[in-house]
């Protein structure tokens, strides 16, 4: 028994840790958000590489929860893919009240996270088509001779 | 969903307003835009506030209206400066170029010719070459005259097409005044419209100097020579007024004034007419005017290579001034020639053909109450010569078959025609020169060998008996039928009356009785007068070289004979009575040989008596020139040009078919070169006409003036230019559209799209592990 608790510590801590992680990045895509909004390249620039370090933590974490759950699924006796935070709160009873608390902010955060993801990435789609529609339209009428570009000054296209 | 819209609706008025400006990157006039976003209105949700996203709200130009006004004016500058440029360079050519070469060069040339032709003036190829000069002077001038007029109807033609330009342009800028103020009646900035205002004042101010000022509605107002030509309710038309060739002047359409305009293109080629071309014409003419008046000064008084003239028509007409169907009354100098006559003299010379017989007469010229007939019939006294009008109211001088005129300053060789200098003939002079104090009545009374005879002397006779001439007396004593039957005849001579017998040697006598005029005349009663059989026939030679025309008085000293009467002289008297020479002419001089009497001019004697009793004299005219008054200058006759300035000289016709007849010789004699000798002087002498400098100096400094003036407008040119450059530059800086930063600008946002759409994916894929564990 004081195997489970401790693996529900550290599965607790996890998911506390994955919360903490959602809350930042919902930030930084709202503030990316906004700067899409402002066609402020320069924090959008700020932004990516703020949701990248963010990101650099994922494998180690994705790997802990791997460890977790297959040493709860020897626990609990059942395979670790049939294993969700629910299903383990469930399991704990009165245990796994902190963990089902945890669980339903994470849940929560995440939904957060990826509609501000699908809203963001929608977004970015529209504007770089509109973008490249209006570059398109420019750079075909600027008279660039793609056969002869040391002669044609510095106008380039620079998307290819 | 409504915030991802607007945000999207807000990028791609963005991306549009980018767009815009790379493709306006080359339209004149454009102004770069941008577009201003501005957080959308809150709302209260909950309880809470929330944002609602981003708004496009306007489009604004990106300009600086100070720097535009400038860059306006400048423009007006530049241009002005660029027109009055073309003007000047195209005046530089005329003067310092083309065909032939420029003025300098040809008078070189000229004066080159006639130096090389003053070596063997009858050369007839070097007399071709120096009258080809001159025509090619003549030709020049002319080139230069036409082509200032030309300079001035281009300059003219281009002001009415601006000024239709600026007319095209005034109803732009209404118009768009218009539409600027319905499009912005909404509030939103008109920016493409006020681009294409501020092109069309642009456009304007290289036409000419403009003022806009636009009011609180966004009416433009603009004042061009300040005057209105556009205002916010419509625009007025601009309007020259010229003469086609030489003057424009230009005014709004209503207006009672010229518009004051002195910027743009506009201005400068008013600036052309107004200013610079009257100076050119000037200069021009006045060069070409007082090498016509010089060089026609001293060709006039010239002998021409084939001798004497026998006729000659003036060049210039007279014209009946009072229009009463004549000229012969106008005065010489109200009768309608080109060039002044003066107070002055003209010396005539008549000259025998066939035996080379020179006698000389004097003409005086008083201009300020001569008429045409004066001055013919002063000429057709000269004997063998007769002046008249010809019927295009020219003046004709014709001489006598077997004779020859001729105006040269040269020496008359036998000053002593009649003999009155120890002559043959019985010879009385006056003591003095006229005029002379007679009265009614007064009587000279003589004795010839038809016995003893009064001549009575009457106020009729004399225009003013006080004061009577030798020339009215001269004339009542020859009237005189006694006078005459007594084989006498009176003579005027330069002022002195002279009685002389017609007859020649010893037996020739008359003697004067009596006579109450006596007196005034400085006779003496009994005096008796006695012909000789030796004449003294003064000969004059050599060529005079003072610089004033006079005429001197030769009078012996005492009674005696020339070469024997010891200690006798000959006294020489200049105008004024002053003695200027003393000659012994008594025991120690060899009859016939030569003496100099003073300035180049040589006397010599023969044997023979001469008394100062009897006031014994002869008078010499010296010349230095032989018109001092100018009127055979302002007749046109013999003189090397025709035309008064430099629109009209030409070489005279006659003279450039026949070479033969430039007067190069000043004494007549073959080989003689020296009135080209005086031609030549002209190439440096100071010309009084052009403020004392010589024609190569007048030429250089208009030349010189021009190509400073040019070289001025050019550096003026260079250094607004440069200014109007570095406006259009900080234009450029503030306005103009860099595309490439433009471009770069939206293929950076791409890169940044495309990379946050990356980022989104990485998210989604991660949040999808973190669904399934929850």
């Amino acid at each position: 028994m004081s195997n489970l608790r401790a693996l529900i510590h550290q599965l607790e801590a996890y998911a506390q840790e994955e919360l903490d992680l959602q809350s930042r990045t919902l930030v930084v895509l709202r503030e990316q958000e906004a700067a899409l909004f402002n066609g402020d390249l320069e924090a959008m620039r700020r932004d990516m590489q703020r949701l990248d370090k963010e990101l650099v933590g994922a494998a180690s974490r994705s790997g802990r929860r791997s460890d977790l759950l297959r040493r709860l699924g020897l626990e609990f006796g059942v395979a670790p893919k049939t294993l969700t935070l629910t299903s383990i709160c469930t399991r704990l009873g009165r245990d796994g009240e902190r963990l089902t608390r945890i669980a339903g902010e994470l849940r929560e955060a995440t939904q957060s996270v990826s509609r501000a993801t699908r809203r963001l990435g929608a977004l970015g789609r529209m504007h770089a088509k509109l973008n490249d529609e209006i570059l398109g339209t420019v750079l075909a009428d600027s008279g660039v001779d793609r056969n002869n570009m040391e002669r044609c000054g510095a106008l380039l296209d620079a998307r290819v | 969903m409504n915030m991802g819209l607007k945000a999207l609706l807000a990028a791609q008025s963005k991306l549009e307003t980018i767009g815009h400006n790379v493709s306006n990157a080359g339209t004149a006039g454009y102004s770069r835009q941008t577009l201003d976003v501005a957080t959308s209105h809150t709302l209260r949700i909950n309880g809470l506030i929330q944002g609602t996203g981003v708004d496009a709200q306007v489009v604004r130009r990106t300009v600086d209206l100070l720097l535009h006004a400038r860059l306006t004016q400048q423009t007006s500058v530049v241009s002005r400066l660029a027109a009055r440029i073309d003007g000047l360079s195209e005046a530089e050519s005329l003067y310092a170029g083309g065909t032939g070469g420029g003025l300098n060069q040809l008078f070189k040339s000229f004066f080159g010719s006639l130096s090389t032709l003053s070596s063997t003036p009858e050369d007839r190829n070097l007399r071709s070459n120096a009258v080809q000069s001159a025509a090619n002077i003549a030709t020049k001038f002319r080139q230069m005259s036409g082509g200032a007029e030309n300079i001035g109807v281009d300059a003219i033609g281009r002001i009415k097409g601006q000024v239709a330009a600026v007319n095209s342009l005034a109803e732009r800028i209404s118009r768009l005044n218009g539409q600027i103020l319905a499009s912005e009646s909404s509030g939103a900035p008109a920016n493409d419209l006020r681009d294409a205002r501020e092109l069309a004042v642009s456009e304007l101010s290289q036409l000419t100097d403009v003022r806009a000022i636009e009011d609180e509605r966004g009416a433009l107002r603009v004042l061009v020579g300040g005057q209105t030509l556009v205002s916010p309710v419509g625009f007025n038309r601009l309007e020259v007024t010229t003469d086609g060739r030489t003057s424009a002047s230009v005014r709004i359409h209503g207006a009672s004034v010229d518009a004051a305009i002195t910027g743009g293109e506009i201005g400068g080629l008013l600036g052309v007419l107004r200013d610079f071309l009257p100076g050119m014409h000037d200069d021009a003419n006045s060069i070409a005017r007082n090498f016509i008046l010089e060089t026609n000064r001293v060709h006039s008084t010239g002998i021409p290579s084939s001798g004497p003239l026998r006729a000659m028509t003036s060049a210039n007409a007279l014209v009946d001034q009072d229009n009463d169907g004549q000229v012969l009354d106008e005065l010489l100098t109200n009768s309608g020639l080109p060039f002044e006559t003066v107070n002055g003299e003209l010396f005539v010379n008549i000259t025998d053909l066939a035996s080379g017989a020179m006698t000389k007469h004097r003409v005086p010229i008083d201009a300020s109450s001569a008429t045409v007939q004066d001055l013919l019939s002063a000429l057709s006294a000269i004997p063998h010569l007769s002046a008249s009008i010809d019927g295009q109211n020219r003046v004709r001088l014709q001489a006598d078959s077997g004779f020859g005129f001729d105006f040269s300053p040269r020496l008359d060789g036998t000053p002593d025609e009649i003999g009155s200098f120890g002559g043959a003939r019985a010879t009385l002079a006056s003591g003095s020169n006229g005029p002379f104090a007679l009265a009614s009545g007064n009587t000279l009374d003589f004795s010839g060998p038809l016995g003893p005879f009064s001549v009575s002397l009457q106020p009729q006779q004399f225009q003013n008996m006080a004061q009577a001439t030798a020339s009215e007396l001269a004339a009542v004593l020859n009237a005189d039928a006694n006078f005459q039957g007594n084989g006498l005849v009176a003579t005027d001579i330069g002022g002195a009356l002279v009685v002389q017998t017609t007859a020649k040697g010893t037996g020739a006598s008359f003697t004067v009785t009596a006579g109450s005029a006596n007196a005034a005349l400085g006779w003496t009663n009994g005096t008796v007068l006695q012909g000789k059989a030796l004449d003294v026939s003064p000969k004059v030679s050599g060529t005079y070289t003072g610089a004033a025309n006079d005429e001197w008085t030769f009078r012996p000293s005492g009674d005696g004979t020339i070469g024997v009467t010891p200690g006798l002289k000959l006294n020489v008297f200049d105008k004024n009575g002053v003695q200027i020479a003393q000659l012994d002419v008594g025991a120690n001089y060899t009859p016939g040989t030569e003496l100099a009497v003073r300035d180049g001019v040589k006397l010599a004697l023969g044997i023979g008596d001469v008394s100062a009793a009897n006031n014994d004299q002869f008078r010499l005219n010296v010349a230095a020139d032989g018109d001092t008054s100018d009127v055979l200058v302002a007749l046109g006759i013999n003189t090397l040009f025709v035309g008064t300035d430099a629109a009209t000289i030409a070489v005279r016709s006659d003279l450039l078919e026949n070479p033969e007849l430039l007067a190069t010789s000043a004494s007549g004699a073959s080989g003689d070169g020296g009135n080209l000798l005086k031609l030549l002087g002209l190439g440096e002498a100071g010309i009084e006409g052009l403020g004392g400098v010589s024609f190569d100096a007048g030429i250089s400094g208009v030349v010189g003036g021009l190509a400073l003036e040019l070289s001025s407008a050019r550096d003026a040119a260079e250094s607004e230019g440069f200014l109007h450059q570095s406006l259009e530059s900080r234009r450029d800086q503030i306005s103009g559209v860099n595309v490439d930063e433009e471009l770069a600008h939206m293929i950076e946002a791409q890169q940044a799209y495309r990379a946050a759409g990356e980022f989104m994916r990485v998210v989604s894929e991660l949040n999808a592990e973190l669904f399934n564990l929850i």
